[in-house]
C-alpha cells in the first residue's frame, strides 16, 4: 500500500468529502492561499475555489461560532482554529452554543460540524502555542473528541467525523503532521468510538492518545527485549471512548499505564483511571492505575524543560517496569 | 407577598405606601418590600381599593402568601388561602447504582492482626483459593502481596479445587430518597389478615371526619375524551393535592410529614378482595398517561401480576363503588395517609342552575379525613378545588 | 407615529395582534413567577413590542432569525406558538425544547427561530454562519440578529460584523437598544451616542429609528431585508426602546429613576399604534377591545395548556444530548 504523511492523508479525506458531499466547505486562517499553518490544507484551494475554501481574518469566535450557525441550517462545515491554544477564544461559541445547542432546544436542531485543530508540544513554541487541551473538550457535553494517532486512523476518522451529525473536534498532533503510514486510496470511514489495539500483549496495558501511541509502541519494543510484553491501545475517539476494549485488556493484563501529553491534574488520563477502577476490571487489577502525563506547568520553551515536561518513550519503559514489580 | 428573586423564600415589609380603603391604581407602588439583598418596591397588580391589610411593617411573610386585597369598593372579601407553595427543590429521582468497593486494606480486626496490603486481585484469588492472606508473604513494592505470591502459595498449600468463581455480587439499588422501597417481586398471600389489620388500626387511631361534595360532570364528560372517569378524577385529585400539600402528608409520630411525591393509589375490585396499586407522581402524568397506567394495572390486579412496586408508596387513595350504583359513601382511610376519597355513581338528576331547573349528571365524592392532621376547613377547601378542576376541565388531547 | 401607512390592512392587524400577545404574554409571565410556578428567572420585554414585531414583520415566513435571553418577543413575532412556549417556560415535556431549555433558550428550528441564548452576543455568530449558509446555497432566504445594547462591545459583535461585511452575507443586524445592560447605562458603556454608528467601521449601512414606532422599525428593517436579498450585504438598525421592567426577576433597578421608567411609559408602542389605528380608519374601538380580548384568551388558553401538561420524565433525562 503506497505510505503518505499524517498531514496528506487529512487533505485526502477533506478532498474526497467535499467531492462527495458539496455542502462540505472549508473555514479557517491561512488555509486557501497559503494551504495551511502546517501545509494541511495545500492545493484545495485552486482545486474547489474561493467558495469553498474561505480564508478569514483573525476571529476565532466566529470561525467556529458561524460553523455552529452554518451546520444548524444545512451546511457541513469544517472550520479550522490554527493552534489548539486559541480555541480559547472561541470557547464561548463552542463550550455554550454549539455543544449544548442540540440539547436546549429539546434535540430539536442538529449542528454537524467539525472543529480540526493541531494541539501537542516538541517544536519549541512555547506555553501558548503547545498544549493539549482535549479536556476541556470532552468535559462538555454535547461535543464528540477524536484525536487520530497514524495517517490511517486520520483519514477514517476525519471522515466519519464530517458524516457524524454532531460537532466534533477532531485533534490532529503537530509532531505527527510529517510521518508516514500505510492509506487506502479509496475512501473509506474508520467509526467513532472504537478504539485500536495497536500491539497485543499480555503483561500490562497501555493506554496512549495522540503521538504517546507512536511512543508507546516504540517503549513496548524496549519492554519486549526485557521479555515484557506490552499491550498498546488508542482509544482515537475520547469521547465517548470505547470502554469496553480498555477494560478487557486491563482484565487481560492487570496492569495498567495511561499516556496522555494533557496537563496531569484533571486531564484525559484521569477519566480513563476512574473508569477502570470502579469498573468490572478493578477486580482482576493486580498493580495500581498508572498515569504518564504532561507536567502541571506551561510548556517551557528550552528544548531540554520542554522534552521533559511531557512523557517520553523512556518514562514509558520505566513507569511500565516498575508495574512489573507487582507479579 | 410575590416571588421577587429565584431563591427567595420570604419578604420583610417595610412601609406601606398606602392605607386601607385607599383606591390605588394598577402599576403604582403599594408597598416596600425587603428580601435578603435589597428593598424593593411591589406595584399594585390592579386598579381598585386596597382592603383587609394582614401583614404590616416589619412582618416576614412567606412568598405566595396573602397580604392584602385589591377590591371593587363595595366588594365583599371571602378569604382564601394562597394554596401554592414554591415548588420545592426536586429530588433526585434516579436510582445510581453503586458499587460496594472493596476496601483496599483489610482493617486490623479486634486481635489486631497486621493490615494487610494486597493487590485487589490478590485479594481476590485468596478468597476464591479460601487462604488466609496475613500468611501470604508480600513481594510486590513495600511488601504488597500480589497475584503471583498468592498464587505461589496457593500451590504450596494442600491444594484444593478452586472454588468457583463467586457471581458478581449483587448490585444494591441505591434507595430513591423519599424513602419508597424499590422493585422486587414478591407473592401475596395472607392478605385478608394484613388488610383486616390495617383496617382496624386505622379506625381505631385516626379520627376520622367525612366531608361529601357534589360535583356537576357535564364538563368532565366531554373533556375525558377516550380517558376513564377514573383517570380525569386521578388527574384532578393530583393536581388539588399539589395545591393543598396538607392533604398529601403523614402522621409520624408527633409530626405532621408533607410528602413531595403524589402518588395515587386507586382501589381494584381484584379476585380476592379489594387492592390499592399506586399511580407514582400522578401530578406530572398526562391524562392519556394516567389512563393507560390504569388500565394496566386493573388488568394486572385481576390476573394476580401486582408487584409490591406497584402498591406502595402511595399518598392518597381514590375507592369508587359508582358503577355498584352506590350514589354516596364513606371510606376508612388508608394509613398511614392523611385522607381518602370515596366516589358514587353519575346519576342525572335535577338541578337548580339560576333559579332555573337543569338535568345534570351529578356525582357525590366524600372525603374521610384524619382530624389530627386536617380540619374540616381544610378538607373542604381540597374538595372544592377538586370540585372545581372537574367541572372547569379543558379537553386534553 | 413615521412610518408610512403602505401595508395592508390585514398585516397591520397582524402587527397589532402580536404586539398585544407579546404584551399579554410578559405580564402573565411576571405573574406566575410571582405565584412560585417558574423554576429560574426570566428576562421580560414589556414595552419593546414595538422593535420585535416591527423588525420580524419585514421578513418572509422561511428567513431566519436569532433572538436573546429577552427574547419572548421575538418568537412570539415569528408565529411562536404559545402554548408551546408557554409549556416551555412552565418546564414541561410539550414545551418546544422539551423543558431543557426553558425561557432563555426557547428555539424553533422548523419556523425559522435558531434559538434564544442564555449568553450575551451568543446568537451573533450563529446568524452570521446561518447568512452564510443561504448564501452558499444560492438561496435568497436572509437572517435576522437580534442582540441588545449590552453585545455590542462583546468581541464577537465585531468579528461577526467584520466577516459578514467582508463575505457580503445575507444578515440584518438590529440592535435593541433599550439604554440598559443589566444596569450599565450606555452613556456609561459607549463613547458614541448612536451604536448605528459602528457600522461605518464595517463599511456597512447603519440606522437609527424609533424603536417604539412600530411601522417605523418595519420600514427599516424592510428596506435592510430587500438590500441582504438582493446580494448588497448586512446592515446594522439600531432601535432606540425601553424596557419596563428590571433586568430579570432580581433587579432592584437601582440604577435609573422611576420618572425615566414614566417617561419612556409615555411612548408606549402599543398605545401610540393602536391610537395610529384607529385615527386611520383601520381599526374601530370596538375592533380594537375585541382583539385585545381575543389576544388575552388565547394566553390564557396556553397557560392552561401548560400548567394541564405532564413534566418531563427523569428516565429520559440523557435525551437529546447526540443525534
Amino acid at each position: 500500500m503506497r505510505e503518505i504523511t499524517y498531514a496528506e492523508a487529512i487533505r485526502e479525506a477533506l478532498r474526497q468529502e467535499m467531492q462527495r458531499d458539496e455542502r462540505v466547505f472549508l473555514m479557517g486562517e491561512d488555509i486557501g492561499v497559503y494551504g495551511g499553518a502546517f501545509g494541511v490544507t495545500v492545493g484545495l484551494l485552486e482545486e474547489f475555489g474561493e467558495e469553498r475554501v474561505r480564508d478569514t481574518p483573525i476571529s476565532e469566535a466566529v470561525i467556529a461560532g458561524a460553523a455552529g450557525g452554518a451546520a444548524m441550517t444545512g451546511m457541513r462545515p469544517v472550520s479550522e482554529i490554527m493552534f489548539m491554544d486559541f480555541t480559547t477564544i472561541a470557547m464561548e461559541q463552542i463550550v455554550n452554543q454549539i455543544a449544548k445547542t442540540r440539547y436546549m432546544f429539546g434535540g430539536k436542531a442538529e449542528v454537524p460540524m467539525v472543529l480540526r485543530t493541531p494541539g501537542g508540544s516538541g517544536t519549541g513554541a512555547a506555553g501558548q502555542h503547545s498544549q493539549s487541551l482535549e479536556a476541556w473538550f470532552v468535559h462538555s457535553p454535547g461535543l464528540k473528541v477524536v484525536m487520530p494517532s497514524t495517517p490511517y486512523d486520520a483519514k477514517g476518522l476525519l471522515v466519519s467525523s464530517i458524516r457524524d451529525n454532531n460537532p466534533v473536534i477532531f485533534i490532529e498532533q503537530k509532531l505527527l503532521y510529517r510521518v508516514k503510514g500505510p492509506v487506502p486510496e479509496e475512501l473509506y470511514a474508520i467509526p467513532l468510538s472504537t478504539a485500536d489495539v495497536k500491539r497485543e500483549g499480555s503483561d500490562l496495558t497501555i493506554v496512549a492518545t495522540g503521538v504517546m501511541v507512536a511512543r508507546s509502541l516504540a517503549a513496548a519494543d524496549k519492554l519486549a527485549e526485557g521479555g515484557i510484553e506490552a499491550e498498546v491501545i488508542d482509544p482515537r475517539t475520547l469521547k465517548p471512548y470505547d470502554a469496553e476494549t480498555i477494560t478487557q485488556s486491563v482484565v487481560k493484563t492487570g496492569r495498567v499505564l495511561i499516556v496522555n501529553e494533557g496537563y496531569r491534574s484533571c486531564g484525559y488520563a484521569a477519566e480513563i483511571s476512574a473508569m477502570i477502577s470502579e469498573g468490572p476490571a478493578f477486580v482482576y487489577l493486580n498493580a495500581p492505575v498508572k498515569r504518564l502525563t504532561g507536567l502541571d506547568i506551561p510548556i517551557p520553551y528550552n528544548r531540554t524543560l520542554e522534552y521533559n515536561a511531557v512523557p517520553q518513550e523512556e518514562n514509558i519503559v520505566a513507569a511500565g517496569r516498575e508495574l512489573m514489580a507487582y507479579t | 407577598m410575590p416571588k421577587t428573586g429565584m431563591t427567595q423564600e420570604t419578604g420583610v415589609i417595610v412601609q406601606w405606601l398606602h392605607q386601607e380603603g385607599e383606591r390605588v391604581e394598577k402599576g403604582a407602588p403599594l408597598l416596600e418590600v425587603m428580601t435578603d439583598k435589597v428593598n424593593m418596591e411591589v406595584e399594585s397588580p390592579a386598579t381598585g381599593v386596597l382592603k383587609n391589610i394582614k401583614a404590616f411593617a416589619n412582618d416576614e411573610v412567606p412568598v405566595t402568601k396573602v397580604i392584602a386585597y385589591i377590591a371593587e369598593p363595595d366588594e365583599e372579601i371571602v378569604e382564601e388561602q394562597a394554596a401554592v407553595e414554591p415548588a420545592e427543590e426536586p429530588v433526585a429521582e434516579v436510582a445510581r447504582t453503586e458499587e460496594a468497593a472493596p476496601p483496599a486494606q483489610a482493617p486490623a480486626d479486634e486481635e489486631g492482626r497486621r493490615r494487610v496490603r494486597a493487590t485487589p486481585v490478590a485479594k481476590r484469588l485468596a478468597k476464591e483459593r479460601q487462604l488466609e492472606l496475613s500468611a501470604v508473604e508480600g513481594s510486590g513494592p513495600a511488601g504488597a502481596i500480589t497475584k503471583a505470591d498468592v498464587l505461589r502459595a496457593a500451590e504450596r498449600a494442600a491444594e484444593k479445587p478452586p472454588a468457583v468463581p463467586r457471581p458478581a455480587k449483587e448490585v444494591p439499588v441505591a434507595a430513591a430518597p423519599t424513602g419508597l422501597t424499590e422493585t422486587k417481586s414478591i407473592p401475596l398471600t395472607g392478605r385478608h389478615k394484613i388488610i383486616a389489620q390495617r383496617m382496624q388500626q386505622s379506625f381505631q387511631e385516626a379520627p376520622h371526619i367525612a366531608l361529601t361534595i357534589e360535583v356537576d360532570m357535564t364538563q368532565a364528560a366531554q373533556a375525558r375524551g377516550d380517558a376513564s372517569y377514573t383517570a380525569l378524577l386521578v388527574q384532578a385529585v393530583a393536581r388539588a393535592l399539589r395545591e393543598h400539600p396538607l392533604v398529601n402528608s403523614t402522621l409520624r409520630g408527633d409530626e405532621i410529614v408533607q410528602l413531595y411525591d403524589v402518588n395515587i393509589g386507586v382501589a381494584v375490585a381484584a379476585e380476592e378482595g379489594l387492592i390499592v396499586p399506586v399511580i407514582k407522581r400522578a401530578d406530572g402524568k398526562s391524562l392519556r398517561d394516567i389512563d393507560a397506567e390504569l388500565k394496566d394495572l386493573a388488568e394486572r390486579a385481576r390476573s394476580g401480576t401486582l408487584t409490591l412496586d406497584d402498591v406502595s408508596g402511595g399518598t392518597f387513595t381514590i375507592t369508587n363503588l359508582g358503577m355498584f350504583g352506590i350514589p354516596q359513601f364513606r371510606a376508612i382511610i388508608n394509613p398511614p395517609e392523611a385522607a381518602i376519597l370515596a366516589v358514587g355513581s353519575i346519576v342525572k338528576r335535577a338541578v337548580v342552575i339560576n333559579d332555573g331547573i337543569q338535568i345534570r349528571p351529578m356525582m357525590n365524592m366524600t372525603a374521610s379525613a384524619d382530624h389530627r392532621i386536617l380540619d374540616g376547613v381544610a378538607v373542604a377547601r381540597f374538595l372544592q378545588r377538586v370540585k372545581q378542576l372537574l367541572e372547569g376541565a379543558p379537553a386534553q388531547a | 407615529m413615521k412610518g408610512k401607512p403602505s401595508l395592508p390592512k390585514e398585516k397591520l392587524i397582524d402587527m397589532f395582534r402580536k404586539m398585544l400577545e407579546i404584551r399579554d404574554f410578559e405580564e402573565k409571565a411576571e405573574e406566575l413567577f410571582a405565584l412560585g410556578k417558574v423554576h429560574g428567572t426570566m428576562h421580560l420585554s414589556v414595552g419593546q413590542e414595538g422593535s420585535a414585531v416591527g423588525a420580524v414583520s419585514a421578513l418572509r415566513p422561511d428567513d431566519w432569525m436569532t433572538s436573546t435571553h429577552r427574547g419572548h418577543g421575538h418568537c412570539i413575532a415569528k408565529n411562536g406558538d404559545l402554548k408551546l412556549m408557554m409549556a416551555e417556560f412552565l418546564g414541561k415535556e410539550t414545551g418546544y425544547c422539551r423543558g431543557r431549555g426553558g425561557s432563555m433558550h426557547i428555539a424553533d428550528v422548523e419556523g425559522g427561530n435558531l434559538g434564544a441564548t442564555g449568553v450575551v452576543g451568543g446568537g451573533l455568530a450563529t446568524a452570521v454562519g446561518a447568512a452564510l449558509s443561504c448564501k452558499m446555497g444560492g438561496v435568497d432566504q436572509i437572517t435576522l440578529c437580534f442582540f441588545g445594547d449590552g453585545a455590542v462591545n462583546m468581541g464577537i459583535f465585531h468579528e461577526s460584523l467584520n466577516l459578514a461585511a467582508i463575505w457580503t452575507l445575507p444578515v440584518v443586524f438590529v440592535c435593541e437598544n433599550n439604554q440598559y445592560a443589566m444596569s450599565m447605562s450606555v452613556e456609561k458603556a459607549l463613547p458614541i451616542q448612536d451604536i448605528a454608528d459602528r457600522a461605518c467601521a464595517y463599511d456597512i449601512p447603519g440606522v437609527v429609528v424609533d424603536g417604539n414606532d412600530v411601522l417605523a422599525v418595519h420600514d427599516a428593517v424592510a428596506e435592510a431585508v430587500e438590500r441582504a436579498r438582493a446580494g448588497e450585504g448586512p446592515t446594522l438598525v439600531e432601535c432606540k426602546t425601553y424596557r419596563w421592567r428590571g433586568h430579570s426577576k432580581s433587579d432592584a433597578q437601582r440604577y435609573r429613576t422611576r420618572e425615566e421608567v414614566e417617561t419612556w411609559k409615555e411612548k408606549d408602542p402599543i398605545a401610540r399604534f393602536r391610537a395610529y389605528l384607529l385615527k386611520k380608519g383601520v381599526l374601530s374601538e370596538d375592533d380594537a377591545q375585541q382583539i385585545e380580548k381575543e389576544a388575552h384568551e388565547l394566553i390564557e388558553e396556553a397557560v392552561a395548556f401548560a400548567e394541564y401538561s405532564p413534566e418531563p420524565r427523569v428516565e429520559e433525562i440523557a435525551e437529546g444530548v447526540y443525534a
